[in-house]
């Protein structure tokens, strides 16, 4: 598989990046400064670049309304965004996407259009290589609750209710751009990862979030929180979060380089989502070797079945071990958690109990284990 | 008023009367949107095929309105547009049983008057 898995090693930052353009110097000035001691918070002006925070996104809206286009685009720009293009189709915004680069920074995308709806438009945009982390916010009735789950696993990172709110626009907006602040984060470390890693290896955050772009319904923790935020609570009970632990994480850690590391984590993340693939789910990596998957609306789960379908699917990652002369690590299975409807628990904690579950089931050593053929 | 302020005031009223004109196009546009409810619901219940057509014709206008109007201020529009859609998406895929079709014609007539009170002319 070829997995493109970025580290997002950004906790370990001490400054916010410009958004926008971002540039070879800008890179080489952020890295510097992150990793020379002498010159942090010696340059002034250089600092001052690099807090530097553009307030506005390049938007592209699409919705098969013109009314509703022309209406956003008036609301955009009370906001700020003045540079918000708007088209009335799915295929037209492709050709933007496809023809643009990265100009647009952003999406927003109606779900009920024809003849491709937003949740198709969401897969192909997500198929570009360099949309696969654009933040995209659906729009969308109350009543699509189906569809924003679909539009989720799709790849989307928000939704927008209509008719439009000002104040929800706003919210969803400043989410979409930390999203993109995350992302550009993550980019920058990535591609100095690939040019220095020896130099970096050792500020790869272990305990960091790492970004599965490249595996199927995998999304970023916040994207994860905002869709858990965002259910009901009846809702929300009907769900499952399912803790994955890859044990002996930090021994492949300390051994990999951290991109191989993340493919590692990638692959095995992909594995996991082939083995829910019979449940419409979606997947984060928080780190420390962690894998936590949300199961929607599923809340009688056959963890033996779930057991044996990863089994399956981690043998068929044993060839590439095998030839790299390495053991296939084992994965422990936490028991699936759930949010009461009146307990204590938010809807925001269920990724870390099932965490913690996924890490109880590696203690108690109930882990699938898979040993390369000597 | 300080010249911050005056600026504000200014950047508001041009939002208001953008909005406004949106408003006037919405209103313009409402009678091709009644055209096509009223073609579909003359075929409601003129055979299986015709019925889900229509159905599937009115549910998607009405949702359309009710994405429009209620962000354009015009909530007892959009809220009307939705409660119908709504309707059309509770009825079994397609089919509209016998004991509903007068109710669900009802509904759809009306918005049309709703909707017809807010035509303006071109």
């Amino acid at each position: 598989m070829h997995c493109k898995n970025r580290l997002n090693i950004a906790e370990s930052c001490e400054f916010a990046l410009p958004k926008g353009e971002i540039h070879e110097k800008d890179t080489i000035l952020w890295v510097s400064a992150l990793f020379s001691p002498n010159s942090i918070g010696n340059n002034r002006r250089e600092n001052k670049k690099i807090t530097e925070v553009r307030e506005t996104m390049r938007i592209l809206a699409v919705d098969d309304e013109q009314i509703f286009c022309d209406l956003l685009k008036t609301r955009l720009k009370q906001l700020g965004h003045t540079q918000v293009k708007t088209v009335l189709s799915g295929p037209d915004a492709l050709k933007i996407a496809a023809a643009e680069g990265n100009a647009v920074e952003c999406f927003i995308v109606d779900i009920q259009m024809k003849p491709m709806d937003g949740i198709e438009l969401v897969r192909h945009l997500r198929a570009i290589p360099h949309h696969q982390a654009t933040p995209i916010v659906m729009l969308s009735a109350l009543s699509d609750k189906s569809s924003i789950d679909a539009a989720f696993i799709a790849g989307a990172n928000d939704y927008i209710t209509k008719p439009l709110d000002m104040v929800e626009l706003k919210i969803r907006l400043e989410m979409a751009r930390k999203i993109l602040d995350e992302r550009a984060h993550a980019q920058l470390m990535h591609q100095h990862l690939l040019k220095q890693e020896a130099i970096l290896y050792p500020s790869a955050n272990f305990d960091g979030e790492i970004l599965l772009d490249e595996v199927d319904g995998a999304v970023s923790m916040l994207s994860m929180e905002n869709f858990l935020l965002k259910q009901g609570s009846i809702r929300l009970r009907q769900s499952s979060a399912i803790g994955f632990h890859m044990v002996g994480a930090e021994t492949y850690f300390e051994m990999l380089e951290p991109t191989y590391y993340a493919t590692l984590i990638g692959d095995i993340a992909q594995a996991i989502s082939q083995s829910l693939s019979a449940f419409p789910h979606m997947l984060v990596c928080p780190g420390s070797g962690d894998i936590v998957a949300l199961l929607i609306d599923e809340s009688n789960v056959d963890l033996q079945n779930i057991r044996s379908n990863l089994q399956h699917q981690l043998e068929t990652l044993r060839p590439r071990f095998t030839a790299v002369d390495m053991t296939l690590p084992e994965i422990s299975i936490g028991e699936p958690v759930r949010t009461g409807l009146f307990g204590k628990h938010g809807p925001t904690t269920l990724v870390s109990r099932a965490r913690r579950a996924g890490q109880a089931a590696s203690r108690a050593g109930s882990n699938i284990s898979f040993r390369a053929v000597a | 008023m300080s010249g911050a302020a005056a600026k504000t005031t200014a950047a508001q009223g041009a939002v208001e009367q953008a909005l406004a004109g949106l408003r006037r196009d919405f209103c313009k546009g409402l009678e091709e949107r009644i055209c096509r409810i009223e073609t579909a619901r003359v075929s409601l219940g003129a055979g299986a095929q015709g019925t889900a057509r229509a159905l599937s014709v009115i549910s998607a206008e009405a949702h359309r309105i009710s994405g429009v109007a209620g962000s354009l201020g015009l909530a007892s529009i959009g809220d009307m547009a939705r409660d119908l859609e709504t309707a059309i998406e509770g009825l079994p895929r397609g089919v509209l049983p016998a004991e509903r079709g007068a109710e669900l014609d009802m509904q759809v007539e009306r918005l049309l008057d709703l909707l017809e009170e807010h035509l303006v002319d071109d």
